[in-house]
């Protein structure tokens, strides 16, 4: 029996990535996470008032525009290899600073596109939103986020006194429906990411033909009805429909050539001639070549899915806990290395290993990291880079 | 976060060849549970076994569930499952269930199929729903070869209505690719040889186990599906088959 995910190339570490690259020139973990626990009440405010319309811009490419499905033009989307690629990070305030970091060093002028799924499983969604959104508030036009369906599923219905989430579990709702001292604050950063993931876009397709999309695209049922349209802003207005933007962020990855799309999941999958006929259906008007999504888990973090031949495609997971165990544990199982992609101009983004610094994660969770002794070989716990095999984790 | 439960029900061809992959079932069952243990609450076991024959002119069945012969069927399809139990937490139970198997006659694995699907899972909320066939044929060989094909279309859409994960490991065939389109199904093309005796069973219940820890919840609440899709409900039972089994 084979895993959903099949044939994670082989990326060798390059030199520019090397551990001693990224050691600390940032500021810590630990210090970013308290201090942007002090910042959030300032960062909630400014944040809110630009989402409104009319106001000062929201720091993430596209929020809040008519359309969620966008064709980036090149002056938007300036050069391939600016772009830096994050994928699920599930509240992993410590993956997503080390990527951040990682990633402004190795090229100071870098941008950041984050596919989606910031909250649930792991222990800081909220100061994860207002790091990658500060990040983004500080580089005007650096920061693009999609939404992912953990990041739409979340609600407040009107009238109702408690968050709602259409995933499950939902560990953000234990956070936002909790009656203590803070019950008021949570709620107003809970109205504030339910407002967040109304108006991220839902899918970028940039000019070398790579679509950034956190689950998949409009599968084939929906594609009979796209095939007909004549006109190319009928077209658009199709992809940005509520039906074609639910598969584009819900839909999942397979390795099998065709999958019939099941309307009864949420998660119906799709394979390899199913994005095929997507990339075909009309290349003048939505170009789209290539793919990267979130949204699977792959055991090593990333998949290039080898089925995937005509129209490549691969998947990044950005967290580094072990997400098939509980909290607080999956942290005690956290991966030695963190991927990164970075974009190339008519490929897929290449996949860069950020390695954990273990005694910095051991300061964030102490009751959980052992710290790693004076003077031992970082090195040592480099992780080979030579997946035999990827299993998939389905979220 | 609670880990999900797992319900997973055995499908096997039990027609003469299939001894070997039913005696390798039993021997590294446990390789199945191992990937599991830690990534998911309880594991339940259930098993279809299903051989096939004709007899004077009609289509004879002998099942085999863990709630007994085929005159579980009866309480399975009459929703009165009272002391029947379908599935077990027992590992042991399962083995020594399988031991017991008769392999006689012919295959109807999508008869097998639609009986594994009908069983009485945990709320799809809370549980991995799998269901694992094995089988050394195609699906289009076999008994009442036409119909059986003919309801590949309603199996998957029960598949998915019932939301269930599948995996298959048996020969390739154009329904087996037509059963691989069903969402969330693995269907894995092995050339196994008689009673599938050249599979690397170990590596194969592994990697299964492995990817049932990692596979989702097929998310939200089970729909409606139809049930007995080759009018199983309405089986007979008489004196006629074998060992006074059954037929329709």
């Amino acid at each position: 029996m084979q895993s959903p995910i099949q044939g994670a190339a082989t990326l060798p570490p390059t030199a520019e990535s090397s551990p001693s690259v990224t050691a600390h020139l940032l500021p810590s973990a630990a210090d970013e996470l308290a201090r942007i626990r002090r910042e959030m009440p300032r960062l909630l405010i400014e944040l809110s008032l630009r989402m409104r319309a009319g106001g000062r811009p929201f720091p993430a490419l596209h929020f809040g525009g008519p359309h969620k499905v966008i064709r980036l033009s090149q002056e938007t989307a300036g050069a391939a290899e600016d772009w830096f690629f994050v994928g699920d990070l599930h509240g992993d305030f410590f993956a997503l600073h080390s990527m951040l970091r990682h990633a402004e060093t190795l090229h100071p002028g870098c941008r950041i596109l984050f596919l989606g799924d910031m909250v649930d499983r792991g222990d800081h969604p909220f100061e994860s939103v207002f790091l990658l959104l500060e990040w983004g508030l500080k580089r005007p036009g650096r920061l693009a986020w999609i939404a992912g369906n953990h990041d739409v599923a979340f609600d407040l219905p009107d009238g109702a006194e408690f968050f709602t989430s259409l995933v499950s579990p939902a560990e953000l709702l234990q956070v936002v429906n909790r009656a203590d001292a803070l019950h008021g604050f949570r709620r107003e950063l809970g109205r504030f990411f339910v407002n967040l993931g109304k108006g991220l876009p839902r899918a970028l397709l940039f000019p070398d033909g790579l679509l950034a999309t956190h689950g998949g695209f409009p599968l084939v049922d929906l594609q009979a009805h796209g095939a007909q349209i004549e006109d190319e802003a009928a077209y658009l207005d199709w992809l940005n429909s509520p039906a074609c933007l639910k598969d584009f962020t819900w839909t999942r990855i397979h390795r099998a050539p065709k999958k019939l799309p099941d309307r009864h999941s949420t998660g119906a999958q799709y394979g390899f001639k199913d994005f095929e006929a997507f990339c075909a259906l009309k290349p003048d008007w939505f170009p789209v070549q290539r793919m990267i999504t979130g949204h699977e888990h792959p055991a090593d973090g990333f998949a290039v899915h080898a089925t995937y031949k005509i129209n490549p495609a691969m998947t990044l997971v950005g967290f580094g806990f072990d997400d098939l165990r509980a909290m607080p544990e999956a942290y005690a199982h956290y991966t030695d290395v963190l991927h990164i992609g970075r974009g190339r101009a008519g490929a897929l983004p290449e996949v860069l290993p950020v390695p954990v610094d273990r005694s910095e994660l051991a300061w964030m969770y102490p009751e959980l990291i052992a710290a790693p002794a004076v003077g031992a070989d970082a090195s040592a716990s480099e992780p080979s880079m030579q997946p035999d095999a990827v299993v998939a984790q389905e979220t | 976060m609670s880990a999900p439960n797992v319900d997973l029900v055995l499908v096997l061809d039990a027609s003469d060849s299939m001894r070997p992959c039913i005696d390798q079932l039993r021997r590294h069952l446990r390789e199945l549970i191992k990937p599991m243990q830690g990534y998911v609450g309880k594991i339940r076991f259930g098993l279809v076994s299903l051989s096939a024959s004709s007899a004077d002119g009609a289509q004879v069945f002998k099942v085999n569930t863990l709630a007994g012969g085929t005159e579980s069927l009866q309480p399975l399809y009459a929703g009165a499952r009272g002391q029947y139990e379908f599935f077990t937490e027992d590992p042991d139970k399962m083995i020594r269930t399988l031991e017991q198997i008769e392999v006689t006659g012919d295959e109807h694995n999508l008869l097998a199929l639609d009986i594994a699907l009908d069983h009485p899972f945990g709320p799809s909320s809370t549980t991995k729903r799998i269901v694992a066939m094995f089988s050394d044929e195609p699906l289009e060989a076999g008994v009442d070869r036409a119909s059986g094909v003919s309801r590949i279309q309603a199996l998957i859409d029960k598949v998915h209505k019932r939301r269930v994960k599948l995996f298959c490991a048996m020969p390739y065939s154009d329904a087996a690719q037509r059963l691989s389109e069903a969402n969330g199904s693995e269907v894995e093309a092995v050339d196994g040889g008689p009673g599938l005796s050249s599979v690397n069973f170990k590596a194969l219940l592994t990697q299964m186990g492995k990817s049932i820890s990692v596979s989702a919840l097929q998310g939200g609440l089970a729909d409606e599906a139809p049930a007995a899709l080759f009018g199983q409900d309405r089986w007979q039972f008489g004196d006629f088959g074998w060992n006074g089994q059954d037929a329709r």
